[in-house]
């Protein structure tokens, strides 16, 4: 399986970047379909991969199969995702509805510039400490060994 | 209060900026001319000044395009274009209003079927003398249910537009649920709008290219160019040039190679300006994870450009704005975020690389809502307009700044 176009790549320089805002991670706060609030730190002691995309984003819309496939592998692997957006809830409520992915959607109230995210899509992967360990810019393989490997062992 | 206080209190509340020193700010407001709901404004200056399109919001399925001249300090009482309910309302991709020797020509996007992503171009006329608009005339000659938008028009010839679009006619399907992405990408087009609406000489520019950024045209003294956000088989996202040389449309090249590498949307498109054959472009660009708001001169109608010139800080978010002025220098506006708070900018950089102080024109919601402020040169001041954001409503804010005080 596995998109023909080409994708990003999890850079390993970003990697060693990231790790030291724990704590602007920890305080972010979403709002989940019903309109309660989550936060990081209500999952504390899983990894978990915050998955920012748009109802808009084609790339967004092309990758979710995939990242849809891999998630049960992933929740054994003591993760939790999150699939983030800025759009109104009852945006994401219909794109739920209608395409029926089995994801945990919220909304970020924020602006994605506050999380220096720059285009769509975008992966934050925090560990079981709320430390941000990687990012990803763009669309990736979720279904490519590479990837998998990395999402594994990554702590 | 004293009164140099109570002005230097109103800037900072209007403008975000505040007086340190006790002097009164450049920045002339200018009342917006109606309330309610408005949003996503849209300035355009040529030969009759300066004018100004917005969406008007009536309820959750009514919208109104608007427009209005600037008359001296003061924005004309405003006029309907038109109404709908079955509009497609994007923050970045928005109507817009164009003059050529007395003809306006404005567009909106139009939903072409239930999918939320199915839109068209619609244009809408009004030929110099007339009363009514000609409305919802068409613009692409597909008729695929996908996307198309991000126009851009500008005056060409005597009493025509030169107009460039995203064309998503070779996309359908791709969105669907399910394995795919297998289909065509998304293009660019352009033809020439006659006053009376008629399309002529449409053509391919790129048949791939970033789905989700603004396009910009000019006319230069070669002929017309446009620059957009490529997306080549790596997925590089670079700003590219074609211009229409001797009848023909050259092969797209880069402005400058950025290398920014991403399968995703930025939703950022680049801004141009042209006099003669100088021309400048301003863009951004996300490589390496470095937000950037770079300018580029040519003076060779685009066939080649200098280096970029970064104007922005680390934090700059882009949505640009361009315009030559004489003496080799051009002014671009940008929005950028300092310390916590977002502003939208705006500096005079030479060809010659020299940058000017930068001055803040307002504070801003980072939040997509908050649109792309516009930025228009008339004679010797610059207006801009933007979209405020508060928790019941938004508005549009105008302002004009003397551009000799940058």
């Amino acid at each position: 399986m596995g998109c023909e176009q080409s994708t990003s790549s999890i850079s390993t320089s970003a990697a060693e970047k990231v790790s030291s805002d724990r704590s602007s991670i920890n305080s972010l706060l979403f709002k989940d379909l019903e309109g309660n609030t989550i936060a990081i730190s209500d999952f504390k002691g899983k990894r978990v991969l915050l998955h920012f995309w748009a109802t808009w984003c084609k790339p967004c819309l092309e990758e979710l199969p995939d990242l849809e496939q891999v998630k049960p592998f992933l929740e054994k692997e003591n993760y939790q995702l999150l699939l983030v957006s800025e759009e109104s809830l009852e945006e994401i409520i219909e794109f739920q509805k209608k395409k029926g992915f089995d994801f945990q959607f919220v909304r970020y109230e924020g602006a994605l510039s506050d999380l220096k995210i720059y285009a769509l899509p975008a992966t934050f992967i925090l560990n079981e400490k709320g430390e941000k360990v990687m990012e990803m810019s763009g669309k990736m393989d979720w279904d490519s060994e590479l990837t998998i490997k990395e999402l594994t062992e990554l702590h | 209060m004293g009164k140099i206080a109570k002005v230097c209190l109103f800037f900072t509340i209007v403008f975000g900026v505040s007086c340190s020193t006790p002097k009164v700010e450049p920045f002339q407001n200018i009342p917006f001319p109606e309330d309610g709901e408005s949003a996503l404004p849209y300035l355009f200056s040529g030969s009759e000044g300066l004018m100004m399109s917005w969406v008007k919001t009536l309820d959750d399925s009514t919208s109104q395009l608007m427009y209005s001249h600037l008359e001296g300090a003061t924005w004309s009482q405003p006029e309907t274009v038109l109404e709908g309910v079955d509009w497609f309302i994007n923050w970045a991709d928005f109507p817009s209003i164009t003059e050529n020797n007395g003809n306006l020509l404005t567009h909106f996007l139009q939903k072409s079927s239930k999918e939320k992503f199915s839109y068209d171009v619609k244009l809408n006329v009004l030929p110099k003398g007339s009363s009514d608009w000609a409305l919802g005339l068409p613009l692409h000659t597909d008729s695929t249910f996908t996307e198309h938008g991000f126009v851009s028009a500008v005056p060409y010839r005597d009493d025509s537009f030169f107009v460039a679009w995203l064309d998503g006619r070779n996309t359908a399907s791709s969105m669907d649920h399910g394995h795919s992405g297998h289909n065509g990408a998304m293009s660019i087009r352009a033809a020439r709008v006659g006053q009376d609406g008629a399309i002529y000489d449409e053509a391919l520019l790129d048949a791939k290219t970033c789905d989700c950024c603004q396009t910009t045209a000019a006319i230069t003294d070669n002929g017309p160019i446009v620059i957009y956000r490529d997306r080549s088989e790596e997925e590089l996202r670079d700003i590219a040039i074609t211009r229409y040389v001797n009848g023909e449309w050259t092969a797209p090249q880069a402005v400058y190679e950025d290398g920014w590498e991403i399968n995703g949307c930025p939703v950022n498109g680049p801004k141009v300006d042209a006099q003669g054959n100088e021309v400048v472009v301003a863009w951004f660009t996300g490589v390496n994870n470095k937000p950037a708001v770079k300018v580029a001169f040519s003076s060779d109608g685009g066939e080649s450009f200098g280096e970029p010139i970064q104007v922005s800080g680390m934090e700059a978010l882009g949505r640009v704005d361009v315009d030559l002025l004489d003496d080799n220098l051009a002014v671009v506006s940008w929005m950028e975020t300092e310390n916590g708070e977002t502003y939208l900018k705006v500096l005079k950089v030479g060809t010659s690389g020299e940058k000017y102080a930068p001055v803040v024109v307002t504070q801003m919601d980072p939040a997509r809502k908050s649109g792309f402020p516009q930025m228009e040169k008339v004679g010797d001041r610059l207006y801009f307009a933007w979209t405020s954001i508060s928790e019941e409503s938004t508005s549009i804010k105008t302002a004009s700044l003397a551009i000799s005080t940058l």
